[in-house]
């Protein structure tokens, strides 16, 4: 179990992360935010990297700032992640095979195993400079595959992929997953995220504001979401935070959510609706 | 992980393009003088490899900085961090040997070349004591200078955008380089000396010094004296301080480094003997120019009433010259007025039988008191310090014996401000010597050995040390020469094997034309002053290598 205690973490004047408390179990785990809510912070401090200014974070009661055992079963992508340019791929899961004390002998296995789960066995023997932007997330997602982690952290894994390369992740994360790991991953596009998620985490301002099922979250806006037109929309928008456009039988439709009862359609509520409607500015 | 290291570095082309076309840059420009003959240029040879200190130290903290901040720049290192080595900051320790590995072999490619262009004069070197002064200086100037670099090049690899580590490079570039000497010499001329820019300038004063204009001195050669060793190490033990601090697991590291890195400044800021030929007016004989001319400091003349008709020194040479002196004086008098040099301290003094006396000191006058009367038959003078122009130290000695490092009787003046230049002050030549030097160097000197201590009768003793030759002539004549010399001064011919005979053969005739007999030639370092010559009874000092 990875425990997150009462954990602040502060950058000169600025309070990044505000009494954070979580009990993470096996699963997947989302954390949602807007931009500056915190996330990149929180999940730095969960692999280590950051020291929290105040409280702890603890992996089986060991902090994992000191615990050899954590650093061993921790597999992290960061949010910017290109590869050495220079090196083949195979040659680059050796370096990072060799920072997680992989044993030689059992290395190579390993490498194509993670390659295969990647979908990029055939680029083995190609230099990672030959790869797109999409295979080096992939390949960036093997490397922490290594070593067969048991807590798996995804800084904003899809952001700059196209809508394929986002499906595609969807589906190695799901196709990976194991019973004894937990995953945390990032972002602030909730499509990635809501068919993926067993609880989403929710953060504003440094703090975790909620943890929901997909489910959960979208009831927080339950009975709440409309789709205007744009005429009702104009007349209307006081009352209400816009969530989309879209064009549809070419009229602009706007879906928006409300307290209040609105002269418009209303819809079922998802995801998205209830992420917006909880971090709204009150 | 080191082989991944070097995959990175080899597998980039700026990285490796640099890396590769600094061997061949490097043995031109060692190369230059190769087969040249002529004053000074035997010690050339090391002065021009060693003036690539300050581009390899450029180079390196270039391809440090380009090399770990590839690591960076791609995630990489934050990736790395949550691994069990990356926490450890394994991959920047990786590119660390990678990048001492191309380092070593620099400084050895350089050792071969150096080496390489000294043979070609066959000059006698004894015991291959220059070629492991060319080895040390190597390793000192070019491997640990080099290596300074690297620290400085990945410390800065850690600031995020390229500003920063770009200008702190052209600074320290700048700092290191001798421009800055340039502009500190300027800024002390225009305050006749009193500006301690010198001082803030020195602390980065890393690089060799073989910029100046100033002749060599082929005695001592290039400094390899613990004050140049310390800054150096001073700075890399700083900045290994601030890598170790960045890096969470290794902080611990970084107290101890902080700590190597004080006593290394404390070791550079201990006084000590140094040759340093520069603007500065604290070095060589720029400080007396300044001590007697400038600051017109007090020179007296006054008889002492007495005579010193012996001396037996017990000399120590370290960082500084210590010495422990007993005289034998010929009259008990209430006080002794005495001449040392102003950089000697004297610690204490005593009677011969170890009663303490007191004593004055002021510039370069010491005033003993026998405020007891008692029968002073013998004065123990025990002092120490240095002198920037006759320095005494673990690299090499160079004490004239016209020169007051051991004290004289009454006050002498002993600078001139016409000639800005020292005057002779020898002594009576009747006066016995005994005289034991401490120190692994070998001596030459002017007395006769006799187990660990020189004896004999002398008007002044002279001490050498250093990169020197003694040659027995006939009438009882001998010269100590510097060897590296390299020319016959009196036809221009390259001193090596065939060289040497005609050398001696003219300086054998020389001194029977003087009529000199039973007579020792120093041939002294110049540090920059006139090219003169001082007479003593049984030595002549010149600084030239003729007479």
């Amino acid at each position: 179990m990875l425990e997150i205690r009462s954990v602040s973490k502060k950058f000169r004047k600025k309070e990044a992360l505000s009494s954070v408390n979580l009990q993470l179990k096996q699963g997947i785990y989302g954390v949602l935010g807007d931009n500056g809510a915190g996330k990149t912070t929180l999940l730095r401090c969960i692999a280590g990297l950051y020291q929290p200014t105040k409280g702890k974070i603890c992996w089986n009661q060991k902090d994992v700032m000191t615990s050899k055992e954590y650093q061993s079963i921790l597999g992290y992508l960061p949010q910017e992640f290109e590869g050495l340019k220079e090196l083949k791929v195979r040659e680059f899961l050796e370096y990072f095979g060799d920072l997680k004390n992989v044993s030689q002998k059992e290395l190579p296995e390993m490498i194509d195993s993670v390659l295969a789960a990647v979908n990029l066995s055939e680029k083995k023997e190609d230099k990672v400079r030959t790869l797109s932007g999409g295979m080096r997330r992939r390949l960036g997602i093997a490397q922490a595959l290594l070593n067969h982690p048991q807590v798996l952290l995804f800084d904003e894994p899809t952001a700059g992929l196209d809508p394929k390369e986002r499906l595609r992740f969807q589906n190695l994360i799901l196709d990976n997953r194991q019973s004894n790991r937990i995953v945390l991953i990032s972002t602030h596009i909730v499509s990635d995220i809501e068919a993926l998620c067993d609880y989403i985490l929710v953060m504003k301002s440094g703090k975790i504001i909620g943890v929901y099922s997909p489910e959960q979250l979208a009831d927080e806006a339950g009975g709440k979401v409309y789709q205007l037109t744009e005429n009702q929309y104009e007349q209307q928008k006081s009352h209400c935070i816009m969530i989309t456009k879209t064009q549809e039988k070419n009229q602009k439709l706007i879906r928006v959510v409300s307290e209040e009862m609105l002269d418009g359609k209303l819809t079922e509520s998802t995801v998205e609706d209830g992420y917006i409607w909880i971090t709204r500015e009150v | 992980m080191i082989k991944d290291a070097a995959r990175v570095f080899y597998r980039s082309k700026l990285l490796i393009g640099i890396a590769l076309l600094t061997l061949p840059f490097c043995g031109c420009y060692a190369f230059r003088y190769y087969g040249r003959t002529g004053i000074g240029m035997i010690p050339a040879q090391l002065q021009q490899a060693l003036s690539l200190s300050l581009y390899l130290f450029i180079i390196t903290m270039f391809l440090s900085y380009e090399y770990h901040k590839k690591l960076k720049a791609t995630g990489i290192a934050e990736a790395a961090a949550a691994t069990p080595e990356g926490k450890n900051g394994q991959p920047f320790w990786s590119a660390g040997i990678v990048l001492s590995i191309w380092i070593c072999m620099v400084t050895l490619f350089l050792i071969l070349c150096v080496i390489c262009c000294y043979s070609f004069y066959h000059i006698k070197d004894p015991n291959g004591e220059y070629i492991k002064h060319i080895i040390w200086n190597m390793l000192l100037n070019i491997f640990l200078i080099m290596e300074l670099g690297l620290l400085i090049g990945s410390f800065l690899s850690r600031f995020r955008n390229r500003f920063v580590p770009y200008f702190t490079m052209i600074l320290a570039a700048y700092l290191v380089s001798p421009y800055s000497e340039e502009l500190a010499g300027q800024i002390s001329q225009s305050t006749d000396g009193k500006s301690p820019v010198y001082r803030f300038v020195e602390l980065f004063n890393i690089m060799p010094l073989v910029y100046t204009k100033f002749a060599p001195n082929y005695s001592f050669g290039e400094s390899l004296l613990p004050y140049r060793v310390a800054l150096i190490l001073f700075w890399c033990a700083a900045v290994l301080t601030g890598i170790f601090l960045s890096v969470p697991r290794t902080r611990k590291w970084g107290k101890l480094s902080a700590l190597l890195s004080c006593v290394c400044l404390l070791v550079y800021l201990v006084p000590s003997s140094k040759v340093i030929m520069n603007g500065n007016p604290a070095n060589t004989l720029a400080h007396d120019q300044y001590y007697y001319s400038i600051q017109n400091a007090k020179l007296r003349d006054e008889e002492g009433g007495y005579h010193i008709r012996s001396y037996r020194m017990e000399l120590s040479v370290g960082l500084r010259l210590t010495a422990d002196v007993l005289m034998e004086v010929d009259e008990s008098l209430p006080e002794y007025k005495m001449t040392l040099y102003h950089g000697y301290k004297v610690k204490s003094v005593s009677d011969g039988n170890n009663h303490p006396l007191k004593v004055s000191q002021e510039g370069d006058y010491i005033t003993v008191k026998n405020t007891e009367n008692l029968n002073i038959q013998k004065i123990r003078l025990v002092y120490s310090g240095c002198s920037p122009a006759y320095y005494s130290n673990i690299q090499g000695i160079f004490l004239p014996g016209y020169f007051a490092y051991y004290p004289r009787t009454g006050f002498v003046p002993l600078f001139d401000r016409e000639t800005y230049d020292f005057k002779e002050c020898f002594v009576n030549p009747n006066t016995e010597f005994a005289v034991k030097v401490n120190t692994d160097q070998t001596l030459y000197t002017n007395l006769e050995k006799n187990g660990k201590w020189y004896h004999g009768k002398s008007d002044g003793v002279t001490i050498l040390s250093g990169f020197y030759c003694r040659k027995v002539l006939s009438n009882g004549n001998s010269i100590v020469y510097p060897y590296l010399y390299g020319v016959n001064i009196y036809d221009g011919q390259v001193m090596g094997e065939k060289g040497l005979t005609k050398y001696y053969e003219m300086m054998e005739n020389r001194l029977t034309d003087l009529g000199r007999k039973n007579t020792i030639v120093f041939c002294v370092p110049n540090v920059n002053q006139v090219v003169n010559q001082h007479d003593g009874k049984n030595q002549i000092i010149t600084r030239s290598i003729a007479i």
